[in-house]
């Protein structure tokens, strides 16, 4: 690695003093070759952030619910242990329920029937929807990114990216006309 | 069965009303991005401007807003937008509380067909429908939400 | 490239994340799981990036985040939860990749690369915008492609940098190096991502030649 672009990496990250960094500038504004390899290290880095965060909004939202259920197991294992150490908890419980086992019940039944009854008088294309794309998700937190169901760009080509922040989902279809290749 | 019951049955019934009648609103935002020596982003596009700063919009520094409005969709009737470059146009395919299905075509300035596709897409996301700009390295952008 | 402003894109305001940081602590599982609603997909990229393998970054991810639970006590505040939480991440993708290697490794002695090209850095490839590049899928699939063909330890220190903004000094402490180390392999990575991408350079030079043609055609 030759000094003068060991010092042009480092101006290009922030690495230098004051002082170095105004030197390498100083050079820079002489010599063109080095502007040109400063700009290099900037391109590189905005093509390997831009396609690593492309990358990773690309993973359905569904496996990072499935990712967060794991974790909540497991962080319910963690604390588990202290709950069930509690002497004569479930002794306490059976004797509870015992005591208050007709109410129990009824209201088991009543609440069922009521429940029941809210899924039957639902909108039934909400389950048609949840049937056709799969499995109904019952997590609380549920996104499902936008589907694209057919797309057609005449004389072009369509690209379909999801981006993915606190505020929702964002699909971008983008079209390059067939004759043009983008960033050249 | 107990008058609580009832009650409650009814209280579930008036609950499960859909709160939507078959329509959608949809807010559409036209967008010129271009890449100059000061970055500067429309005060207009403030509920855009973090997905705006992403790959692959970083590609661009500058953004206006064009053209903005809302259309009022029902169902299989298509409607015309016209853009400060081009058109576009919106038909509503279904909805259900959640997710909007639409159709979408979009035309150039000389009217020539672009894109058409069907996205289903859930209430209050963005679709956001692109291709290069006019002027060299500029972007075109029709930004769509619907609820 | 102000690692400083990019550091601060990478998180929320830090006040909102203590405050989460603080319920979580208490057993506010809400608050744990608004942490994990923030920065997942972040945390998800930088284990793809070091691993290169979905399931994986994914298994990388989780265990960070139930690490970072069971260690919520030792967290002090003194830097934004996603910086701390990060270096988790990090620790355990290099870890994964030294416990679990689906490849034999390629030669890691920055003595022995394959760049027989000189030890310069290149000069800026593409004549448009790099943004709209990722535009084009066979460009993103050349990135993907020589992100792939790089050795662990370099890809390691590039996706630290471009992704995170991580200093040459914090890449070393995470990487267990010294800072001389860790320049030396990102100043290797850029210059094979250059060399891999390189052929680019033909579809440019007439881009080039136009652009210059139109310049000089307007000066007149």
């Amino acid at each position: 690695m030759k000094e003068h672009d060991s010092d042009l990496m480092a101006l290009a990250d922030g690495e230098l003093d004051e002082r170095a960094a105004r030197e390498v500038e100083e050079r820079i504004a002489r010599d063109q070759t080095s502007r040109r390899k400063l700009e290099g290290v900037g391109e590189i880095s905005e093509l390997v952030r831009g396609h690593l965060e492309l990358t990773s909004d690309a993973v359905p939202r569904k496996k990072f619910d499935a990712l967060w259920r794991e974790i909540d197991k497991s962080l319910d294992r963690e604390t588990e242990p202290v709950k069930t150490r509690a002497p004569g908890f479930l002794r306490r419980v059976g004797r509870w329920f015992d005591h208050h086992r007709s109410h129990i019940i009824t209201g088991a039944v009543s609440a069922g029937a009521v429940a029941a009854l809210a899924l039957v008088l639902r909108n039934p294309s909400d389950g048609a929807i949840a049937t056709k794309h799969g499995p109904l998700d019952t997590t609380p937190v549920v996104h499902r990114p936008t589907e694209i169901e057919s797309l057609d760009t005449p004389g072009g080509t369509g690209t379909v990216f999801n981006l993915e922040d606190e505020d929702g989902s964002t699909t971008v279809i983008w079209v390059t006309p067939e004759d043009s290749v983008e960033g050249i | 069965m107990s008058l609580r019951f009832w009650l409650a049955t009814s209280i579930v019934l008036a609950l499960a009303q859909p709160a939507f009648a078959g329509d959608a609103d949809c807010n559409y935002i036209e967008i010129a991005a271009t890449k100059s020596d000061k970055a500067a982003m429309d005060p207009e596009l403030k509920p855009l401007e973090k997905k705006l700063k992403k790959a692959p919009f970083s590609a661009w520094n500058t953004f206006k807003k064009l053209s903005a409005g809302t259309v009022s969709l029902t169902k299989n009737k298509q409607e015309s937008i016209r853009l400060k470059h081009g058109s576009a146009s919106l038909m509503l395919r279904d909805r259900t509380e959640k997710r909007v299905e639409l159709t979408i075509t979009k035309d150039d300035e000389k009217g020539k067909r672009v894109l058409e596709a069907k996205p289903a897409l859930k209430v209050a996301d963005y679709l956001i429908v692109g291709g290069p700009g006019g002027s060299d390295d500029a972007g075109h952008m029709l930004a769509l939400t619907c609820k | 490239m102000n690692k400083e402003g990019q550091r601060a894109s990478t998180g929320r305001d830090p006040v909102d994340d203590r405050e989460l940081v603080e319920s979580a602590r208490k057993g506010d599982r809400d608050a744990f799981r608004t942490l994990f609603e923030r920065y997942h997909r972040r945390a998800y990229a930088l284990a793809f990036g070091v691993l290169r393998h979905q399931d994986d970054a994914l298994d990388v991810v989780q265990d960070a985040f139930i690490k970072a639970h069971k260690y919520l006590d030792k967290f002090e505040g003194n830097s934004s939860f996603y910086t701390w939480l990060y270096r988790i991440v990090m620790n355990l993708a290099i870890d994964h990749l030294r416990k679990h290697r689906r490849v034999r490794p390629v030669e890691l002695d920055e003595a022995h690369l394959d760049d027989s090209s000189g030890d310069e850095l290149l000069p800026k490839m593409l004549g448009g915008n790099p943004g709209r590049a990722l535009l084009d899928k066979e460009i993103r699939a050349r990135i993907d492609q020589a992100l792939g063909e790089l050795s662990e330890n370099h890809r390691a220190v590039l996706v630290m940098r471009e992704l995170e903004g991580m200093s040459y000094e914090e890449m070393a402490q995470a990487m267990g190096c010294s800072k001389g180390t860790i320049m030396s392999r990102l100043f290797h990575a850029r210059k094979n991502m250059q060399k891999r991408l390189a052929d680019l350079l033909d579809r440019v030079a007439v881009n080039d030649e136009t652009e210059d043609a139109a310049a000089s055609g307007s000066r007149a």
